[in-house]
Parts: structure tokens; sequence; C-alpha cells
């Protein structure tokens, strides 16, 4: 055993030990993006894992045909589910006429930004936070940026972490690290929508910082509070509420709108939003 | 005769498609995920290879799996590879000269391993960040995933074990 600590395949070990160390500094001060040994791993590792996870949905699609068992129930939930959301889209459209006919009266422009997307699909997931970090298919190439929000039609997904060449890391809602303005669409009250390491086991996360209670079933959405993520944008709906240890503001429990677990495929909003930097 | 020769490199380059084939099976969404948790499989690879490798070898091995598992993971890239190659040397020389390469030893290198790195994220998230709820998550997803993780040492350990007997490596450690 003494031997080994004068012996050469000592000295290499302590110089790969020492390569390591400057890598881990370096990654820590390179500030969301890719190290360059991580993009250099990228370019095989990342077409591997595409081809991996598309054999793996391909098996869980005909295993889920064979098996159909709580397909039936979802299928059941799933209409009932639609049937409400007609009705909404009825009230909606009759909001928005009267709005246009509104702002046109009293001659007001409409302001909405262009938003471009890029679609991405899911490749893998964090082997120690599961679903609160997320790596997809689409990099710096296909113009994505650090602090790019990703979404999809159901609502909110997360926050591009890191991009390599021809991957990304996606911070989702569940990462206790996630921060995000958002507001009570019934009461329009503020507060702060965060991750939690408890909740994020049952794909839930934790509404902040409200001055008053909430009520349950209440949609959340995004403030656009720092114009880093544009308004409007469906987090989750209320599941729980309790007030905080601070004893004056509440805190709730949410249910995200999107299952981040049944993700396949996102979308990153690329362009001006989601550019700025954190104050 | 050639083939005698290279034995060691067709040995290395079957040790390398396993751990390339572990890693995805780790990362792949919906793969091996029994309630939410997913076993590290580049853990057990990793040590069984150091327990039948020499010390150098082993190393490259352990730092070769954490760079794979840096790759997917949330931490600074460089941590895993760097504890990983200080692991398995040390799963090597202890192997060489005070443990045998039972089955149990296995088992116990591998939960050991992933219990240090465990205790080290958890120790950063609880007291450095701060973050929320970080107890209860070593609870609910670092110690399950250890223990399933733990159980796959077997098929792993069984085929890196027959792949290390196959090429029947001259000289260094003794079989077991």
């Amino acid at each position: 055993m003494k031997e080994f600590w004068r012996s050469r395949q000592c000295r290499w070990i302590c110089v790969l030990a020492a390569v390591l160390f400057s890598f881990m500094i370096c990654s820590a001060a390179s500030d969301g993006e890719a190290f360059w040994v991580k993009d250099l791993i990228s370019s095989v590792a990342v077409p591997l894992q595409k081809g991996s996870t598309s054999l793996a949905r391909s098996l869980q699609d005909v295993t889920g045909n064979l098996f159909g068992g709580s397909l039936a129930e979802e299928n059941e939930a799933l209409k009932e589910e639609c049937d409400e959301l007609r009705r909404r889209l009825l009230e909606y459209q009759d909001l928005k006429r009267s709005n246009i006919a509104l702002k046109e009266l009293l001659q007001m422009e409409d302001s909405e930004p262009d938003y471009q997307y890029v679609e991405a699909s899911i490749i893998g997931t964090d082997p120690d936070y599961g679903y609160a970090k997320i790596m997809i298919d689409k990099g710096k190439r296909n113009g994505i940026e650090k602090r790019d929000i990703v979404t999809t039609p159901g609502g909110l997904v997360g926050r591009v972490e890191e991009t390599g060449t021809n991957y990304a890391v996606v911070m989702t809602l569940l990462h206790p690290q996630f921060k995000i303005g958002a507001y009570l669409s019934e009461s329009n009250r503020l507060g702060v929508v965060s991750g939690d390491s408890a909740l994020s086991k049952e794909g839930q996360c934790r509404l902040e910082y409200l001055e008053e209670e909430p009520v349950l079933g209440d949609l959340v959405a995004t403030s656009g509070s720092g114009g880093d993520c544009p308004r409007g944008m469906v987090i989750g709906t209320v599941q729980s509420a309790d007030k905080q240890k601070s004893g004056t503001t509440y805190s709730a429990e949410l249910k995200p709108a999107n299952e981040i677990a049944g993700l396949t495929n996102v979308f990153v909003i690329t362009g001006e939003i989601g550019q700025k930097d954190e104050n | 005769m050639i083939f005698e020769r290279k034995k060691p490199k067709v040995r290395y380059f079957a040790y390398a498609i396993l751990l390339l084939l572990c890693f995805l099976l780790q990362v792949t969404p919906g793969v091996l995920e029994l309630w939410g948790v997913k076993p590290i499989l580049v853990v057990p690879a990793a040590v069984c290879i150091a327990m039948e490798e020499p010390v150098l070898p082993a190393s490259v091995f352990g730092m070769a799996a954490g760079l794979l598992w840096d790759f997917t993971a949330g931490t600074v890239f460089g941590y895993h590879a760097l504890l990983w190659l200080l692991f398995c040397a040390a799963v090597s020389l202890s192997v060489t000269f005070y443990l045998s390469r039972h089955w149990f030893n296995r088992f116990l290198l591998c939960f050991g391993a992933l219990l240090l790195d465990g205790v080290i994220k958890t120790a950063f998230s609880a007291l450095i960040w701060q973050e929320p709820g970080t107890w209860s998550f070593w609870m609910s997803q670092l110690l399950p995933a250890a223990g399933y993780t733990v159980f796959w040492c077997f098929p792993i350990g069984s085929l890196i074990r027959r792949i290390s007997v196959f090429f029947h490596r001259s000289g260094g450690l003794d079989t077991q």
C-alpha cells in the first residue's frame, strides 16, 4: 500500500483530479454556457439519448395499447375536461369580442408582442432531481439561450438554465431553485411560484407571499414581472393553502397545468422575452 | 497471439459499452422508473469495474462514469467525475489489499458511495443554499434511489465479472 503513494499510478490520479477540479471551477464560472467538455460529450450522448428515448416511447405506446387499463378512465376524464373547456371558450370569445369593440371605441392600439417558438423533445432527466431538471434536444444552434421560457399549450414548464450546441438543460417549476412571479386569476393578487423538494415528488410546487388566503381551485398564471416571462401563462391550480411561518402571508400548494413527468415535447420561447437579467 | 496482446483493450471496450448502456438506461425518461424513483446505473457499473481492475483503469472508468453522470446532473460539471475518480481508486485499492470480491462487499461499497454523494449534496442544499424540503427530499428521493440502485449491483456486477473472467487477466488481482 505504501508503494502505491510513490507509484506512477498515484501521480496520474493526482493529475486527473487536478484537471477535474479545474473543470469544476471553469464550469461554475461559465454562467449558463455549457462547458466545452460537456459540449464534446453532447455530440455523442445527445444523439444516443434521442434514439433511446424514441425507442422507449415506442415501446410504451405498444404496451399502453395492449394493456388499455387506465386509458379508458383517462379518456372519460379528458372528455369531461374538453366539454368544460368548450364552454369556457365560448365565454372567452364573447368577452374578446366586446373587448375589441370597446378598444375600438376608445381608439386603443393592441400591443401584444410576437413570440418565436422552438419545439424540442425531452431526452433526459436529472438522476437526482428527476423531472425537476430535464434535458431537451435543441440548443444554441437553434437559437435557444439561457433564461428562455419553456412551455406547452397547457402552460408553463420552466426556464432554460444551461445551453449547449445541440442540447439545453431546463429547470422546471418543480426545482427548489425555480422562482417566477405569478398572480391568482380570481383575486388578481400577486405571489411567487417556486419549487419545493418535498412537493416535487408529487409533481407539485408552491405559491408563496400571498397577502390573503387563496381560493381552492383558483388558476395561477405568470405575472410577467421583471420582463422575463410573458404575462398570463397558466402555471397551475391551487390545491391547498396555509399561513407561512411569518404569520402575515399565505402559501399554497399548486398542481401544475402540465404533468411534467408525462411530457414528451415542449416549446421554447426564443427572442427578446426571456433574455433580461435578474435584478 | 494478437488477441492475447489486445485482451485488455477489448475488455476495456466492453466495459465502456456497458457503461454507456447503463447511462442511457439511467437518463431515458420513464425507463426503469418505480414510483418516481430511477436507479443511477453508472454507479454499480463503476464500482464493480473498480473491484475487478487495477487502480488506474478503475479510476479512469470511475471518472468516465462521473462525467456521464455530470452531463445530465444539475451539479457543477466535474463534481461527480472527481468524486468517482477518487472513490473508484479507493475501491480498487481496498479490494487489492483488504477486501474480497464478495457480493456483500459490492452492495456495501455501492450503497456507501451513494450515501456519501447524498450527504454531500444534502449538506449543500440544506446548509448552504437553504433549499426548502431538503430533508424530506433525502428521505423520499435520494435514499430510495440509493436502495433501488444497489439492487442493480447484482445483474451489472455479474456481467462485469463474466467479462473480467472471460478475458482472464494475467497477473494482478486474485480471482474469487
